[in-house]
């Protein structure tokens, strides 16, 4: 639960960064390729995408690697790793495979951090763009509408709301949507404020583009670095809350997760310590990889650092 | 070193003796020591001490200050407590006890005919299984002061073994005069004849008793002092008994994949099975026989023919319990050996659900199904994971719903939205108390927690149950519980797996925790601690 504060703080920390530098680059049509290769070059994403696409990969191919229902009852409980060749990472409590948890425990990992980011972004780009864009009353609306749900203790939301509708893969992920959205809404809506006071939007408006023009082709690419940002973060967020959902058995029971595969091997911590060290240790590699992602790309595309400031 | 499954398998036939023995027989080298702390852990706090108006974890601590009727060996014959001798009419409608002369309550007033009167009165409208027990109370007489009579309508084969300290405590009567007894201060600061008298209640942190220095028994208690623990969080209960923090605790006092580790770890720590019976239970999985699909014999029985009892035991219950075939656990008293036993036979059950007109689609899927595993107890979800790996392997794609407790008992109990659950439940002392209302048809009633969720409906079992219910021939009583055993067995309206592991867990300081059939639950009046 401790993870939400720092994220949000570091969230909000990098909200403020992204700034006029790129907007301007982006205005001003730089070459795409360019910025791309510069964040292609940058040591951190390189580290970040390997481990990233590692597991990815891993994640993949787990049914080829490890065929078969994760969930079986493969061998006898409580192997350690090594122990049996046909287990090299063990088999929990219930002598299930650890190896084919942890790899189709990726999947699942993985799908829900994505999917729920991808869900809270797409709310929370909605809702900020519309008070950002407007502005007024409108705005006003949304602000207290956004402040409702920042004071409100997001992990104690979600745990309400997936314990109320009943633990699913699908509620699982809308509650981490539902809980994560207002960071990228309170940011989309500052982006869209400055932005909106620029010349070449209000060129556009000139030209006669409607809203909804204006807001889809001329801002939103412009907004788009800080919110990449801040997604590639929330990727990781959203992986911890659903493994800390997990570990409280409000996952989904019917799937195998790496938080779950914690929260199962819990129990036998001081005698099979093994059974949460390893998808422990799938976790924070993951969470690690996304934010020296995000952080390479804050490097590259926040114009506060030397070298993004040469984007443009 | 034994293996545990084999300890366990000692521990709970009647060959336990030579095994225990050697700590038994160390232990009562010397006399009985006066003084010392006894701390005793429970898992929770009760919402009050005496266990007058509802039977929950207070039953831990209720006997130890407020005394019953009748105390019990270990095969539940009764001993004399408050009342010194008992006699039984032959047509089983009149209970008459002798009450014990010369007794005070802790406040000073004496004990009569008048605060038995009282108890049994309150017990009977207000505590869930007293309700049961004196169902067919008509009338409590009290001809003197040290004589009670009881009258009742029908017999009740099971009354005298439900008069124990902690099922009928006996308050002070004008302590609990008027008004509604479920909000009297008294349950909360007992007064009662009990070897200890209650000093204070820390509400979150503990309970204080100090020895009755005018106790009945001369010489007992031999403790000067009980605290009573409340630790909510098994690690923590755990660490307090390596430690030597806590002395005692019953019930589950830590997970059970600490507890091999822990006896085997720590030599003054040791586990004490016996003094179980009144809370004995067993584990079952519950078919909704409301379903189309489970309604089908076929299908339950080749589902019963999918489940390794041997695997659940040893792998999810650790080696503990006992793998049982029926309805009772094998403390109870009308437990029966040799019931009918679904071998596991994955064959046989792919030919029963063929044969049942379920076979598999192009995808390999016969039917799909819901498991709710109850959500109070560590061992039924993994319980509910190995049965969905089962139903897999023959074609049958069952989905796990979790949710909280009382989710958990909506869905099954009220809206009997359910197929299959993983459920528990406690014997009790007799089975008309605690099995009937499961498998009794009139008892399928929405809104009624625990009662029969299955649906399940034989008027030969119906017959059975309310025959040995009023049944005062302890030979018929038997064969009627045995038939109704076979009954239930044979009808699959669900699989009971393993009987449910309770045990006392004490530092081997701690001498005569468990001298009769209540255990820990018991007045403590016995317990010395060695050096």
């Amino acid at each position: 639960m401790s993870h939400n504060p720092d994220i949000n703080d570091e969230l909000a920390r990098r909200a403020l960064g992204p700034g006029a530098a790129v907007a301007n680059a982006a205005a001003g049509n730089a070459e795409p390729s360019s910025s791309v290769r510069r964040v292609l070059l940058n040591p951190l994403v390189v580290v970040g995408l390997t481990i990233l696409s590692a597991i990815g990969a891993l994640a993949l191919l787990a049914p080829l690697l490890t065929p078969g229902d994760p969930l079986s009852i493969a061998g006898p409980a409580r192997l350690w790793p090594g122990e049996i060749a046909a287990f090299p990472l063990g088999t929990d409590a219930l002598g299930r495979n650890v190896l084919a948890g942890v790899l189709h425990g990726a999947r699942a990992s993985i799908f829900v951090g994505l999917s729920a980011t991808l869900l809270g972004v797409v709310i929370g780009i909605l809702i900020g763009a519309v008070a950002g864009y407007f502005g007024g009353w409108v705005d006003d609306l949304i602000v207290r509408f956004i402040e409702i749900f920042q004071t409100i203790p997001s992990f104690v939301l979600l745990v309400v709301l997936v314990a109320f509708s009943g633990p699913s893969l699908l509620t699982v992920i809308l509650g981490i949507a539902l809980v994560s959205w207002d960071v990228i809404a309170r940011l989309t809506r500052s982006e869209f404020r400055r932005l909106s006071a620029q010349d070449f939007v209000s060129a556009a408006r000139v030209v006669g583009y409607d809203h909804s023009h204006i807001i889809r082709h001329e801002i939103l690419p412009n907004a788009a670095p800080a919110l990449i940002v801040t997604g590639s973060i929330m990727v990781a967020s959203a992986l911890l809350m659903e493994a800390a959902l997990s570990f409280m058995g409000l996952g989904d029971p019917n799937l195998v997760s790496w938080g779950s595969m914690i929260g199962s091997g819990r129990e036998l911590l001081r005698t099979h310590w093994y059974l949460t060290a390893i998808p422990g240790g799938f976790i924070v590699v993951s969470v690690l990889a996304l934010n020296l992602l995000g952080d390479g790309l804050n490097d590259v595309l926040n114009p506060r650092h030397g070298a993004a400031g040469q984007i443009s | 070193m034994i293996s545990r499954r084999h300890f366990s398998q000692l521990m709970l036939s009647a060959s336990a003796l030579p095994f225990i023995a050697p700590i038994a027989v160390r232990a009562q080298q010397d006399e009985p020591r006066r003084g010392g702390t006894l701390v005793y852990a429970l898992n929770q706090a009760p919402p009050s001490l005496i266990s007058l108006v509802s039977p929950g974890v207070e039953r831990g601590i209720s006997a130890k200050v407020v005394e019953g009727l009748l105390d019990y060996d270990h095969d539940l014959n009764p001993r004399p407590q408050l009342a010194t001798e008992w006699d039984i009419s032959e047509d089983g409608l009149t209970y008459r006890f002798k009450l014990r002369e010369g007794v005070t309550f802790h406040d000073g007033t004496p004990f009569t005919s008048r605060d038995v009167e009282a108890s049994i009165r309150i017990v009977s409208q207000n505590h869930s299984r007293g309700r049961a027990s004196f169902a067919n109370l008509e009338s409590i007489e009290t001809p003197s002061d040290h004589e009670v009579v009881l009258r009742l309508s029908k017999p009740a084969p099971y009354l005298l073994r439900a008069l124990p300290a902690d099922e009928v405590p006996i308050v002070p009567a004008h302590l609990f005069g008027e008004g509604d007894p479920t909000g009297n201060p008294a349950l909360t600061a007992p007064v009662g004849t009990g070897p200890f008298r209650f000093i204070e209640y820390v509400r979150g942190s503990h309970v204080l008793l100090e020895r009755n220095e005018d106790y009945w028994q001369a010489g007992k208690p031999y403790l000067d002092s009980v605290i009573i623990r409340f630790i909510t969080d098994g690690a923590a209960r755990t660490a307090a008994f390596e430690t030597g923090e806590v002395h005692i605790g019953g019930g589950a006092s830590v997970p059970l994949s600490d507890l091999g580790r822990l006896i085997d770890e720590n030599p003054h720590l040791a586990l004490e099975t016996r003094g179980q019976v009144y809370d004995a239970g067993v584990n079952r999985i519950e078919f909704n026989l409301e379903n189309e699909i489970l309604a089908n014999r076929n299908v339950r029985l080749a589902i019963a023919h999918l489940i390794d009892k041997d695997y659940i035991r040893d792998t999810i219950y650790y080696g503990y319990g006992a793998v049982i075939d029926g309805p009772f656990a094998p403390e109870v008293p009308y437990y029966t050996p040799g019931l009918p036993h679904y071998e596991v036979d994955v064959d046989l059950a792919n030919r029963l659900l063929d044969e049942a007109g379920y076979p598999r689609d192009a995808n390999g899927v016969r039917f799909q199904i819901r498991i709710d595993p109850r959500p109070l107890a560590d061992t039924d979800r993994p319980t509910a994971e190995y049965l969905r790996a089962r139903l897999a392997e023959v074609g049958i794609e069952a989905t796990l719903r979790t949710q909280d407790f009382a989710a958990y008992v909506n869905r099954v109990f009220t809206e009997r939205d359910f197929d299959i659950i993983v459920n528990g439940i406690t014997n009790s002392f007799d089975p008309t108390i605690g099995t009937q209302r499961i498998y009794w048809s009139e008892n399928l009633r929405r809104g009624v927690p625990f009662s029969n969720a299955t649906a399940y409906n034989n008027p030969e079992v119906d017959r059975l149950l309310l025959a040995a219910a009023v049944e005062i021939d302890p030979k018929t009583r038997f064969q009627q519980f045995a038939d109704f055993q076979r009954q239930v067995v044979n009808d699959l309206p669900d699989i009971h797996t393993v009987s449910q592991f309770r045990y006392t867990l004490y530092n081997t300081r701690v001498q005569n925790h468990t001298v009769g059939a209540t255990g820990i639950n018991g007045n403590f009046a016995d317990i010395w601690l060695a050096d």
